[in-house]
C-alpha cells in the first residue's frame, strides 16, 4: 500500500536540505561573513581535527550535568508533586514560584562563583538553581490537573499521603512529569553550558568561550554543534521514555 | 394571500474539494411566505446547512438564485436576515447584553441606543436580569437565548436557525422549543429551521420540507396542519405521529445503502 | 490570591530575612559570603545614591526596551505571516519549533564574535533570544481565534477592519499578552547574560565585577534591584493579561 506524500512534507525535506547546502555555500560565496557563520563543513571539520580536545572536556560537561540533573530534576519532581497534591500549598506557594520565574536566574552565577569558586560545584549548584524552578511548576501544574476523583478514591482507600504520591499520583501524573523532566533536563544542560562559558577552567563551555577569544570561529560552532547534540539526544530519550509511558497507561 | 418573503429559486450547490466538484445541493425550488415557520430536515450530509449558508448569503449558490422580499441575496443582509447557530457563537468577552448589542454595533449605533434596544430583546427571550453575564456564565440554554436574541435585535423579517437546540440536553429542547414559539408568535418572523430531530421539525413548524440524501433534492413539503398554539398533548396525537412517519419513511429510504 | 493567604506569603518572606539575619549574627552563616540582611539594605541604599550605579541600571534598561520593541514587531508579523498563509505556514513551521527548542544562550559568543563587546550587541542577541517566544505567540493567538466568530461576523454584517477591531483583537489579547509577557522574561535574562558574559557597562557587568572583587553587600544589593524589576515588570504585564482575559475561565 501505497502512502501519499504530500506536498508538504516534500517541500519541509527540501526546506532542510536547502538550509544545510545554504549553511555550507553562502558563507563559502561570501554572502554570510565567515565569522558569523563558517561554513558547514569547516564546523564539522574543526570538530574531528580537534576532536580530542572535545572528547576531553565531556567528561566534565556531562558529569556536572548528571548531578544538576539529579538534583534539578529530582528535587524539582519531589517538590512539584508534595505542592501540586495540597490545596493550600498550591494557593500558597504557586503565586509565589510563578512570581520568581521572572527573576534572571542568570545573575546568581556570580554568587555561585563566590561561594564555590571555579570548579564543577558551581556550575551543578547554578544549573540545579536554574532549572529546579521551571521544574516544580510543571510538575506541580500537571499534579493539579489530576481529577481529584482520584484523591478522593485514595482517601476512600486509606491511602496516607505518602503512599497517595508514590502509588497513584505518579502513576498518573507520568506524562507531565516526563514534560518536566523534557525542560528541566534541556535546562539543566543550558546551564551548565552556559555557567562553563563564564568562568570555568574545563568543559565544553569553557571550550567554546576559548576559541571565541581566540577568534575561532569554526571552533565555536564545532563546540555550538555538540551542545546541540546533547540537546537532541536528550529529547531522543525522552520520547522513548514518553512512548513507553503512554504505552502503559494504554495497557 | 402572503407574498414569498424568501425565494429559492433553481438552487444548485457544488463544493470544490481537491479538485473535483462534489455536489451538495440539487434543484431546490423554495417560497416561504411571510410569517411561516418552516422546517427542513434531511439525512445526516444532505445539505441542509449549505442552504441555510446560502440563504445567508454567506455562500453564492452554484447556480440558482435566492431572493429576500425580491431583492438578489448574494452577500450577508444582516438588517433583513438574522441567523442563529448550533453552537451558539457568543463572543465569549462580552456580556450578554453587549452580545444582543453586537450586529447594531456593527452598524454604528450608538451606545445608548443599541443597549436599550439589545435589552429588549433579552427581555422577550425571557433573560431579563442576565445581562451582565459573560457566556462562560450562562448555561447552553441561556446561550442559545442570547443568540436568538440577537438574531431579532435588529428586527429582521426572515430569522434562519442552523439546528439551535442539537447541542441542549432533551429537557432544554423542549423548554427551548416552547420559549421560541411563543417569540414567534409574539414578532411573527419568517422562520427557516434546519433541524435534524423530526419531532422537532413537526411540533415547531407550519410546513416541513425534506431533502433526499446528498445531492439534496426536495422530496417532500409537509403541511403541518396542526391548530396553534402547539401543547405537548398533541405530540401524542395520530395526526402528530402519522406526520413524523411520513417524513421518516423519506429519510430510511435515504439512509439505506 | 486571598488575603490571608497573602498574609502567609509576606509571612514567610519576612520570616526568612530574619532567619538569614540571625544565622549570620549566630555565625552560622559566613558574613563574608552571605552578608546580613540589614549590611545589604544598608549597600542598596548607599547603592543608589551612586550616578554611575543609576547610569549601568539605565544602560541595562535601554538596551533591554530596545530589544524587547524590535523583538515585538518582528515576532508578531512573522507569527501571524505563519499562521494566516497556509502554505508558508506548513513549511516553515516545524523549524521554527526547532529553532524554538535549541538554546539560544550557547549563541552568546557568536554574537560576540560578528559585533564585538558593545551594546548593539547586547540588543541584537535579546532580540534573538525573544523573537522565538512571540512567533509562537502570535501563531498561538491567531489560531485561537474561534473561526465560527468571524462567520458570525460576517452574518451581522461585519466588513474587514470590523472583524479584525472586534473579533481578533479581543480574542488574541490576553495570548499575545502573555507571550509578550515570556518574551520580556527572556529578553532581561538574555541582556544580563551577556553583560555578566563580557561588557563594559550595564547592571550584570557590575554585578559581575563585584562578584569577582568579592564585595559581597553589593552584589547581594544588586541581585535585590535586578530581581524586583524583573518581578514588578512581569506581575504588572500578568495583570493587565489577567483583566483582558477574564472572559476565559471555564465556568
Amino acid at each position: 500500500m501505497r502512502r501519499e506524500v504530500s506536498p508538504v512534507r516534500v517541500g519541509q525535506a527540501a526546506l532542510s536540505l536547502a538550509i544545510l547546502a545554504a549553511w555550507e555555500a553562502l558563507p563559502r560565496l561570501g554572502l554570510v561573513p565567515r565569522l558569523f557563520v563558517p561554513p558547514l563543513s569547516e564546523a564539522v571539520g574543526a570538530l574531528i581535527a580537534d576532536r580530542a580536545a572535545y572528547a576531553g572536556s565531556l567528561p566534565t560537561t556531562l558529569g556536572e550535568i548528571v548531578v544538576a540533573y539529579a538534583i534539578a530534576c529530582g528535587g524539582g519532581i519531589l517538590v512539584g508533586q508534595l505542592i501540586g497534591a495540597a490545596r493550600p500549598a498550591r494557593r500558597v506557594l504557586l503565586p509565589v514560584i510563578r512570581a520568581a520565574y521572572a527573576v534572571p536566574l542568570v545573575v546568581l552565577y556570580p554568587v555561585m562563583m563566590v561561594w564555590f569558586g571555579l570548579g564543577a560545584e558551581s556550575k551543578i549548584a547554578f544549573a540545579a538553581i536554574y532549572a529546579f524552578v521551571p521544574t516544580v511548576l510543571t510538575m506541580a501544574a500537571g499534579v493539579a490537573a489530576l481529577s481529584p476523583g482520584l484523591a478522593e478514591t485514595a482517601r476512600a482507600l486509606g491511602a496516607t499521603r505518602a503512599q497517595h504520591i508514590l502509588y497513584i499520583a505518579l502513576p498518573a501524573s507520568l506524562p507531565s512529569l516526563v514534560a518536566a523532566l523534557r525542560l528541566g533536563g534541556a535546562l539543566v544542560i543550558v546551564g551548565v553550558i552556559v555557567a562553563e562559558m563564564l568562568g570555568a577552567a574545563d568543559g565544553l563551555g569553557f571550550l567554546i568561550t576559548r576559541h571565541r577569544t581566540l577568534l575561532n570561529s569554526p571552533g565555536v560552532y564545532a563546540g555550538i554543534i555538540l551542545v546541540l547534540g546533547m540537546t537532541g539526544a536528550h529529547e531522543v530519550l525522552l520520547r522513548r521514555l514518553e512512548r513507553r509511558v503512554a504505552a502503559f497507561r494504554a495497557s | 394571500m402572503s407574498k414569498a418573503v424568501l425565494s429559492l429559486r433553481g438552487i444548485s450547490h457544488a463544493f470544490a474539494v481537491d479538485g473535483v466538484a462534489v455536489p451538495a445541493l440539487a434543484d431546490i425550488d423554495v417560497d416561504v411566505p411571510d410569517g411561516q415557520f418552516v422546517s427542513v430536515v434531511g439525512p445526516s450530509g444532505c445539505g441542509k446547512s449549505t442552504l441555510l449558508s446560502l440563504a445567508a448569503g454567506l455562500r453564492r449558490p452554484s447556480r440558482g438564485v435566492v431572493l429576500c422580499d425580491g431583492e438578489e441575496v448574494t452577500a450577508p443582509m444582516p438588517r433583513k436576515i438574522g441567523m442563529v447557530f448550533q453552537e451558539a457563537n457568543l463572543l465569549p468577552w462580552l456580556s450578554a447584553i453587549e452580545n444582543v448589542a453586537f450586529p447594531l454595533k456593527l452598524r454604528g449605533v450608538a451606545k445608548p441606543q443599541r443597549l436599550q434596544a439589545a435589552a429588549r430583546m433579552l427581555e422577550l427571550t425571557g433573560l431579563a436580569g442576565f445581562e451582565e453575564r459573560l457566556p462562560h456564565q450562562l448555561s447552553g440554554g441561556m446561550k442559545q437565548r442570547v443568540a436568538i436574541a440577537r438574531g431579532l435585535v435588529q428586527d429582521p423579517g426572515v430569522l434562519l436557525m442552523d439546528e439551535p437546540f442539537a447541542s441542549l440536553d432533551e429537557q432544554t429542547r423542549m423548554v427551548l422549543g416552547d420559549e421560541l414559539l411563543r417569540i414567534w408568535s409574539e414578532t411573527r418572523k419568517t422562520v427557516l429551521f434546519v433541524t435534524h430531530s423530526l419531532h422537532e421539525a413537526v411540533y415547531l413548524a407550519d410546513r416541513v420540507i425534506v431533502l433526499s440524501a446528498r445531492p439534496g433534492r426536495i422530496v417532500d413539503d409537509v403541511d403541518v396542519s396542526l391548530p396553534r398554539p402547539r401543547t405537548f398533548a398533541m405530540t401524542s396525537s395520530e395526526r402528530f405521529g402519522a406526520l413524523k412517519e411520513r417524513i421518516w419513511r423519506h429519510i430510511r429510504r435515504a439512509e439505506r445503502p | 490570591m486571598r488575603r490571608h493567604e497573602r498574609v502567609i506569603v509576606a509571612a514567610g518572606i519576612l520570616g526568612l530575612v530574619l532567619l538569614w539575619e540571625g544565622l549570620v549574627r549566630l555565625g552560622w552563616l559566613d558574613a563574608a559570603l552571605t552578608p546580613a540582611p540589614g549590611v545589604v539594605l544598608a549597600a542598596l541604599v548607599e547603592l543608589l545614591g551612586r550616578p554611575e550605579v543609576l547610569t549601568s541600571l539605565a544602560v541595562t534598561g535601554w538596551e533591554v526596551a530596545a530589544a524587547f520593541l524590535i523583538a515585538v514587531p518582528v515576532g508578531l508579523g512573522i507569527g501571524f505571516l505563519l499562521a494566516e498563509v497556509p502554505f508558508v505556514g506548513a513549511l516553515f513551521r516545524p523549524l521554527v519549533n526547532f529553532l524554538f527548542g535549541v538554546p539560544k544562550s550557547i549563541f552568546l559568543p557568536v554574537f560576540i564574535l560578528v559585533f564585538g563587546v558593545s551594546i548593539p550587541q547586547k540588543i541584537a542577541f535579546g532580540v534573538f533570544t525573544t523573537v522565538f517566544v512571540v512567533i509562537m505567540g502570535g501563531i498561538a493567538a491567531v489560531e485561537s481565534v474561534p473561526r465560527e466568530l468571524l462567520t458570525v461576523a460576517r452574518v451581522y454584517g461585519a466588513g474587514r477592519l470590523q472583524i479584525v477591531r472586534e473579533i481578533y483583537v479581543p480574542a488574541m489579547a490576553p495570548i499575545l499578552l502573555e507571550s509578550a509577557r515570556l518574551g520580556m522574561i527572556f529578553n532581561i535574562t538574555a541582556v544580563l547574560l551577556c553583560e555578566i558574559y563580557g561588557a563594559r557597562d550595564g547592571i550584570g557587568y557590575r554585578i559581575a565585577a563585584w562578584g569577582e572583587n568579592l564585595q559581597m553587600p553589593q552584589l547581594y544589593a544588586a541581585l535585590a534591584v535586578v530581581a524586583a524589576a524583573a518581578v514588578g515588570v512581569n506581575e504588572a504585564l500578568r495583570s493587565a493579561e489577567a483583566r483582558l482575559g477574564a472572559w476565559r475561565q471555564a465556568p
